[in-house]
């Protein structure tokens, strides 16, 4: 059993829920990002962000920590932690499952990043329904996402349904009108019919595809769950104090595999191509028991070429 | 051991900028590294700048940075000449990696252009130019920081990796790369003719973040997928010929390298 809650009273909750915290939302500008939302009124909730939730997360480009060189006693010096608490609106079931994926790789037990951590626990989760999918390309039905947010809103024409999904969800929805009914699922008219892919490495649909293919990882950015980086250092003029930080990769450049020795051990395309896919279907699951892909389609609809990976394996026999 | 490490220590690398056919834009853009220019050269005896010297020694450059494309006959003159007198030659800009606008006259007949040039003085010797090529299809380079002009930062970062005796890293991933990180509105969605997905980044995708397309200042990329390329702007009901101009702008040599032998998939 669920809540209600006016569409009226939605900023009213809105104001409520992140009092002292930005909230962050779809916002329409010349296209729709997420961003912190300053006036309820830009909120967005048409269509899904092309851009995923990643960045608030585990930024394009963050500062780990500063480099001394020369002081025996301290050379690393960690940076102090600065998140303010936030409460991210109008997220979609692809999203979070996006972070659950991600919280598998950054919050596991052997290796635990400190600065995903901290945002991720100063998070809020409140996520909208799909109905119908907000694009053409979304094939998550195919996904078998999981219920994982805080709270979920269900637009049902002059008020939402909500539903919590945790603990801190439900205690801010406690004071709200009880209200009996049945979530829809989400029907996708893309699929993907699941396969198993380690026999299906050597296809010849591979190829027809990586023609296209002009590795410019517009595919890896939008993705909600890749997080491949690369780590930089950089020195100030004096070169004795600088800072580490890292950034996004992509598997899908060149260099990306590049070793000491200057060996690159993913020198074609077709390899990258494949890498990207096998890693969300198959590496993944061998390690987490999930697929990494949310099935949101936004490496589908990002793609210069439109090229569309759930037609590959489609095609397979 | 320790002896020669405060030798060195004492003496500074010997840093020089030398410039052939360009507009000397590059060598600016490294002055432009105000901040941390003092600071940095400091670090370096800076014996060649042109632009901010009056005298400059021509000899025993640790690390000579060279902007412009080899035009002239004086020009490789000179380069050869440089070249015996560096350890680390750098090409700096989009004419010493690339070739840039000099070259495009490879896509036309060499007379036509030095008629529409040089017909207005016929006896004047020294303006019989040579094929315009970037720098290394002449002489060894060690290092590229493409671009038009080069990123003052990367510039400052190159030079500190090599004082620090780190071998310095290429910026090798497209443009479209750094300007969805900047979560740009994609201009080939918006139904510009931009070139991010062929273009070699590194300049924080400059143009497309202020609404201009990328024409490539920086070079394609060295797996740039020119047929798939090719295919998304006819796709999308581009004029053929303006696109075939945005790619040779800064990039006609390659653009030719990769028309005449297109990188075939290696199984």
């Amino acid at each position: 059993m669920g809540k209600v809650l006016g569409k009226k009273r939605l900023y009213e909750f809105l104001e409520k829920v992140s009092k002292g915290a930005d909230l962050i939302a779809p916002v329409k500008t010349d296209t729709l990002r997420f961003g912190i939302i300053k006036d309820f009124n830009d909120i967005c909730l048409e269509g899904r962000p092309l851009f995923p939730l990643k960045k608030f997360f585990s930024p394009a480009k963050q500062d780990l920590f500063r480099l001394n060189l020369g002081e025996k006693d301290e050379p690393f010096k960690e940076e102090k932690i600065m998140i303010k608490p936030r409460v991210i609106f109008g997220g979609r079931l692809c999203d979070f499952n996006g972070l659950l994926k991600l919280d598998k790789l950054f919050l596991s037990e052997e290796f635990q990043d400190d600065y995903y951590k901290e945002a991720r626990e100063k998070t809020l989760l409140i996520g909208i329904n799909c109905d119908p999918p907000p694009s053409k390309y979304c094939f998550c039905e195919s996904m078998d996402l999981e219920k994982y947010y805080d709270l979920f809103f269900h637009d049902m024409g002059d008020k939402y349904y909500i539903e919590s999904g945790s603990a801190k969800g439900q205690a801010l929805i406690m004071d709200l009108e009880d209200y009996d009914f049945l979530m829809p699922n989400i029907h996708c008219e893309k699929k993907l019919v699941r396969k198993e892919l380690a026999q299906h490495y050597e296809d010849p649909a591979w190829e027809q595809e990586n023609e296209k293919c002009l590795s410019c990882g517009k595919c890896t950015s939008h993705c909600t769950t890749c997080l491949c980086f690369d780590m930089l250092d950089e020195m100030q003029a004096n070169l004795k104090n600088g800072k580490r930080s890292k950034e996004w990769d992509s598997c899908q450049f060149e260099n990306f595999t590049l070793v000491a020795g200057g060996l690159v051990f993913r020198k074609e395309r077709l390899p990258r191509f494949k890498h990207r896919i096998y890693h969300k279907l198959q590496y993944f699951r061998e390690k987490f028991g999930m697929d990494m892909c949310t099935g949101c389609g936004r490496c589908i609809e990002a793609c210069p070429r439109l090229i569309d990976f759930t037609e590959v394996i489609n095609k397979f026999k | 051991m320790k002896k020669t490490k405060k030798a060195s220590k004492a003496k500074k690398p010997r840093v020089g900028i030398q410039s052939i056919t360009g507009c000397a834009g590059c060598q600016l853009s490294l002055y432009f590294i105000e901040d941390v220019l003092l600071e940095l050269f400091d670090k370096i005896e800076l014996v060649a700048a042109p632009m901010i010297k009056g005298k400059n020694e021509e000899e025993n450059y640790d690390i000579l940075f060279v902007e412009g494309s080899v035009s002239s006959k004086e020009d490789l003159e000179n380069l050869l000449k440089w070249r015996k007198q560096a350890k680390f030659l750098i090409a700096l800009g989009a004419c010493a990696s690339h070739g840039c606008m000099q070259s495009m006259k490879h896509m036309m007949h060499e007379e036509e252009v030095e008629a529409a040039v040089y017909n207005k003085f016929p006896s004047d010797k020294r303006l019989k130019p040579i094929t315009a090529v970037p720098l290394h299809k002449h002489v060894q380079v060690d290092f590229y920081i493409p671009g038009c002009p080069p990123d003052k930062e990367e510039i400052e970062r190159v030079l500190k990796w090599l004082l620090q005796g780190i071998k310095p890293r290429v910026y090798d991933k497209a443009v479209c790369h750094e300007c969805s990180l900047k979560e740009n509105y994609c201009l080939l969605d918006q139904g510009i003719e931009c070139l991010g997905p062929l273009m070699n980044g590194g300049c924080k995708a400059l143009c497309p973040d202020y609404n201009h397309p990328c024409t490539g200042c920086r070079g394609m990329l060295d797996d740039a997928n020119l047929k798939s390329g090719k295919e998304i702007l006819r796709d999308k009901g581009f004029d053929p010929d303006l696109m075939i101009k945005r790619m040779t702008k800064y990039n006609t040599l390659q653009f030719m390298e990769f028309e005449s032998k297109p990188k075939e998939e290696k199984k």
